[in-house]
């Protein structure tokens, strides 16, 4: 055997933290270099296990067992059953569930401060349709029941379904919900409506006493008058005279 | 402070009562346990982790666990080597995740530098020796090194750890053999 393979079997020896063996005590004996070589190893060894040993036998704190106590108090089922019951327990919940409502309520209260639907449908019931009947046709009466069957049909049409384009809500111009298709003719039909009220408006405008004032008519021109002869006018009858016999 | 209990009204005051003798004969045992159990698991994290404060904090998560647990452990009587494998792995992660936060930030401020070289006897003496010998435990296989570290542990023969971990003990010999041999290899 060469100092290589002793060499090997001395680390192995060493790492076994066993003796060696007769011939290899024989060899170390008579080899330096592999008599250096194995006291290294050893030398080595027995520091890795001192490191070790020092870094797993440090002393306790003596707060381990106390705190750990502690926490198995609170561990317990009753401590965990106490916890639930106290009110402290549930403060981060209420404390969350009370920011949720707060959002919820403030959404709420800016939505009423915008014209609300009511309004909208107050709105609408001054359709053009709905202001010539109500404020041009003699039966004011009946139709007014009926407008506002119609604004509370579209106030609730339209709480389910909200407009899409808010910004014509703040406008003065009354709005009908309509299909896309109709909404031009709906519009001309809305025009023409405006242009009759507006003319039967004026017509059937009352005036107030005070503001009549005498009719003024003028002269009648009358041409002056063509007298003629009569001579011709009897000649005339006779000959119908001779006519008729 | 006085302890408040919970009672629901749906159950009966008889199974409440078996329920919470069941409840203290449990923990009194478990914490007749703790006494013998609690340290072994505090050096096994301290072990692992090379530090007082991660370790106390690791051992007591493990053991409030084994607690959480104890009920189910249907052999009491392997309820050490059952902590020492709480903690050990409970160890290991913590000691993976500081060293992959360590490791981050070493790479961000600045370069990897390679220690020098040199003989065992200076390795010893310094005190790069012990980071040097931290490391190549780190990067032992897991068996061999909870054996290197019950072995180390005092009071521990070769025969107890391998009683605790129920594997023979040959296996023990074979896994600390090898553990030394690879940590003599490079440390050398």
């Amino acid at each position: 055997m060469t100092c290589h393979h002793y060499k090997q079997a001395l680390l192995e020896l060493a790492a076994a933290g066993v003796e060696p063996s007769p011939e290899l005590s024989a060899h170390l004996q008579a080899c330096s270099s592999c008599h250096s070589t194995f006291e290294n190893e050893r030398s080595l060894l027995a520091s890795i296990d001192s490191c070790l040993s020092s870094s797993a036998n440090s002393e306790i704190p003596s707060s381990f067992i106390p705190t750990l106590r502690a926490r198995l108090q609170r561990e317990s089922p009753a401590a965990q059953a106490a916890r639930i019951t106290n009110p402290l327990f549930w403060l981060p919940a209420i404390a969350a569930a009370a920011v949720i409502l707060f959002i919820f309520a403030s959404q709420d209260r800016r939505i009423k401060s915008q014209p609300t639907d009511e309004h909208l449908a107050t709105k609408r019931i001054e359709s053009p349709v709905a202001t010539a009947t109500t404020s041009a046709s003699p039966s004011q009466a009946t139709t007014a029941p009926i407008n506002a069957a119609v604004g509370k049909h579209f106030a609730r049409k339209s709480a389910i379904m909200p407009d899409k384009k808010p910004s014509r809500a703040g406008s003065s111009e009354p709005e009908i919900l309509v299909p896309p298709d109709q909404e031009i003719l709906l519009a001309r039909y809305a025009n023409q409506f405006r242009r009759h009220h507006q003319s039967s408006a004026t017509l059937l405008t009352e005036v107030a006493p005070d503001q009549t004032a005498p009719l003024q008519v003028p002269l009648i021109q009358i041409a002056e008058l063509d007298v003629k002869p009569l001579a011709d006018t009897q000649r005339d009858g006779q000959q119908n005279d001779l006519l008729e016999k | 402070m006085q302890e408040l209990v919970l009672i629901q009204p749906g159950r009966t005051a008889e199974t409440d009562l078996q329920r919470g003798a069941t409840e203290a004969a449990l923990r009194r045992e478990f914490e007749e346990r703790l006494a013998e159990c609690g340290p072994l698991a505090f050096r096994v994290a301290r072990g692992v982790l090379r530090n007082t404060a991660d370790a106390e904090d690791v051992a007591q998560d493990a053991i409030l666990r084994a607690y959480r647990r104890f009920d189910k452990l249907r052999d009491r009587g392997r309820f050490k080597a059952w902590l020492v494998r709480i903690t050990f792995r409970l160890a290991l992660d913590r000691a993976k995740s500081a060293n992959r936060r360590q490791h981050r930030e070493t790479l961000w401020s600045r370069p990897e530098r390679k220690p020098a070289p040199a003989t065992a006897e200076d390795l010893a003496a310094a005190n790069q020796f012990r980071s040097r010998l931290d490391h190549a435990v780190d990067e032992l296989p897991e068996k061999q090194r909870l054996v290197l570290l019950l072995s180390a542990i005092e009071g521990h023969t070769l025969e107890e750890v391998a009683a605790l971990l129920k594997i023979p003990m040959g296996t023990v010999k074979s896994r600390l053999f090898f553990a030394r041999k690879q940590l003599a290899e490079k440390l050398r």
